[in-house]
C-alpha cells in the first residue's frame, strides 16, 4: 500500500519497479480484500516549480499548508465501483489506505477529499472495515456500517489533531519523548466469523490496546478501551 | 624595540585607556553633580539626587526603599493627574457614567502622559515585529540546516505546529534530566537528541526565535507550571 512518502520524489516510479500497481484486490478465506492509494494530489508543484525533493519533502511535512488534499480520485473510484460489482453485500469487505477514507483534520491531511464518494460505494456491504495509516496513533471511527482503525508507526509518532477526532477513539498516551521506542508499535487485524474485526496494537514498550469490533458496534457502550494517563496537549 | 622605549609606549597606551574611560565616566555622571548619584524617573524627564548616596556606593535595603518611596513621591508631584496604580492594575480609571446623565465623549489620552503615550503606528510596528520574530522561529523549527540538526530531522516532524510541546506547563521537573526544565532545556534536548544537532546558547536568537514560535502556536492556553 502506498503512502505520500513512497510517491512524491519519483511519482512512483520505484514502487512501481518493486510491487507493480498500486491498486489491487484480492480474495482470502471468505473475505475481499481491497488497497487503494489514497494520497492522490492534485499538481501545487508545477506552478511553484518544485523539484522533486522540495515535492517530496512538502508532501511529506504535516504543517506547511502548501499542498493539496489526499483522494482516492475519480479513476480508482470508477475501478472500485467496478471491482465490487461482482461482490456479494454479505462478503465481509477489508480495505487498505493510507489516509483515513474519512475527513478528520485538512490542515495535517489526516484526510481524504473525496471521503464520502469512496463511503457511498462501501455502504451497501454488511460489514466493511478499513484499515489506515497515516496518523501513527490509536485512532477507532464509526461511520454507519464501516470500522475504521489507524496504524501505529515503527519510525515516529505524530499528536493528536487538535480538532475533529472522531467520539469513540480512546487516545492513546502521548509519547515520553526520552523513550525513543515509546507510542511506536506494530498490530494485528483479527478477522471474526461474523467479518468484524478486532484491532490490536501491539506498542512496544507499554501493554498492547485491543479495540474490539463489540466496541464499535455497541458505539462505545462496552469493551472500552483503557483510558491514556497523558493525553495530546 | 629598546627596553626604555617598550615601557614608553606601555605607559602611553595605558594613559590612552585610562583618557577614555575617564571621558566615559564622565558621559556616565554627567547629570549628577559632583560626589553625588542622580537618577532619571520613569517619566524619562524628571532627575532627582538620591540623598545621602556617593558614586560606587550601594545602599541597603531600608535605604533603598526609602529611596525608591521618594522616587515614587518626586514622580507624583511632577505628574499629578496619571493613574499610578489605575496604570498598573489596567482597570478603568472612571466607573461607567450613569444610563441617565448626559453622555461625555471620552477624554483624547493626554499625550504627556507615562501610559498613554502610544500611537496606533507604535502597536502596528509591535505586532509586526513580532510576527517577524514568531515568522522567523517557524522557518528554523521546520528545517534542520537552520537549527544545527545533523541528519534532517526537524521538529515539525514530530511536533506539526508545535503540538506536543505545551510550554505552558514549564517549569517542570523531568526525571529524565534530573532537574527542574525550562522549555528551553527541552528544545536544546530535542536538538541534541532526535536531531543529533548541538544545543543553542540560552540567548542564541535561533533559540529566542523557536520559543517565540512554540509560545505562539498556544495562545490563550492556561499557564500551569508543573503540570505533566
Amino acid at each position: 500500500m502506498v503512502g505520500e512518502h513512497d510517491w512524491y520524489f519519483d511519482m512512483g516510479a520505484k514502487w512501481r519497479e518493486f510491487f507493480g500497481q498500486p491498486t489491487y484486490s484480492f480474495d482470502h478465506k471468505g473475505v475481499h480484500f481491497v488497497v487503494l492509494m489514497s494520497v492522490v494530489e492534485k499538481d501545487f508543484w508545477t506552478p511553484k516549480g518544485l523539484n522533486p525533493m522540495e515535492r517530496m519533502k512538502t508532501v511529506a511535512g504535516l504543517d506547511n499548508s502548501n499542498q493539496s488534499a489526499f483522494e482516492v480520485g475519480a479513476a480508482q473510484r470508477d475501478w472500485l465501483a467496478k471491482d465490487l460489482e461482482k461482490v456479494d453485500k454479505k462478503t465481509p469487505l477489508v480495505v487498505f489506505s493510507h489516509s483515513p477514507l474519512y475527513k478528520l483534520y485538512r490542515p495535517w491531511n489526516f484526510w481524504t477529499d473525496d471521503a464520502e464518494q469512496v463511503q457511498a460505494l462501501l455502504q451497501p456491504f454488511q460489514t466493511v472495515t478499513v484499515i489506515h495509516g497515516h496518523t501513527h496513533q490509536v485512532l477507532t471511527n464509526r461511520i454507519g456500517n464501516i470500522y475504521f482503525h489507524g496504524l501505529l508507526s515503527t519510525a515516529w509518532p505524530w499528536p493528536y489533531a487538535p480538532e475533529g477526532l472522531p467520539k469513540l477513539t480512546v487516545e492513546m498516551s502521548r509519547a515520553n519523548p526520552f523513550d525513543p521506542h515509546d507510542g511506536l508499535g506494530d498490530g494485528r487485524v483479527d478477522v471474526l466469523a461474523d467479518g468484524l474485526v478486532n484491532k490490536i496494537y501491539m506498542l512496544w514498550d507499554r501493554n498492547p490496546v485491543t479495540v474490539r469490533a463489540s466496541y464499535l458496534q455497541a458505539m462505545g457502550k462496552v469493551d472500552r478501551p483503557p483510558a491514556p494517563t497523558f493525553k495530546t496537549y | 624595540m629598546s627596553r626604555s622605549k617598550l615601557i614608553a609606549v606601555i605607559a602611553l597606551a595605558t594613559a590612552t585607556v585610562a583618557g577614555i574611560l575617564q571621558i566615559r565616566l564622565a558621559a556616565w555622571q554627567e547629570k549628577s553633580a559632583p560626589g553625588t548619584v542622580s537618577v532619571t524617573l520613569c517619566d524619562g524627564k524628571t532627575d532627582m539626587t538620591v540623598p545621602g548616596l556617593k558614586p560606587g556606593e550601594r545602599l541597603d535595603r531600608v535605604r533603598a526603599q526609602a529611596a525608591a518611596d521618594l522616587f515614587l513621591a518626586e514622580w507624583k508631584r511632577h505628574n499629578p493627574d496619571s493613574p499610578w496604580l489605575l496604570a498598573q492594575s489596567n482597570t478603568p480609571a472612571q466607573p461607567a457614567p450613569a444610563a441617565t446623565s448626559q453622555a461625555k465623549a471620552p477624554a483624547e489620552p493626554k499625550q504627556s502622559e507615562t501610559y498613554s503615550r502610544f500611537s496606533e503606528r507604535d502597536k502596528l510596528v509591535w505586532k509586526l515585529e513580532t510576527e517577524k520574530f514568531i515568522q522567523e522561529g517557524n522557518r528554523i523549527f521546520h528545517n534542520a540546516d537552520a537549527f544545527g540538526g545533523t541528519i534532517g530531522v526537524s521538529c515539525d516532524m514530530c511536533h506539526p505546529n508545535a503540538a506536543n510541546t505545551h510550554p505552558e506547563t514549564y517549569p517542570k521537573y523531568q526525571v529524565q534530566l534530573q532537574r527542574v526544565a525550562l522549555l528551553r532545556d527541552m528544545i536544546n534536548w530535542c536538538i541534541q537528541n532526535p536531531t543529533k544537532g548541538k544545543p543553542l546558547a540560552d540567548d542564541d536568537p535561533r533559540l529566542r526565535a523557536m520559543e517565540a514560535y512554540i509560545l505562539s502556536q498556544r495562545t490563550g492556553k492556561a499557564i500551569e507550571p508543573g503540570k505533566h
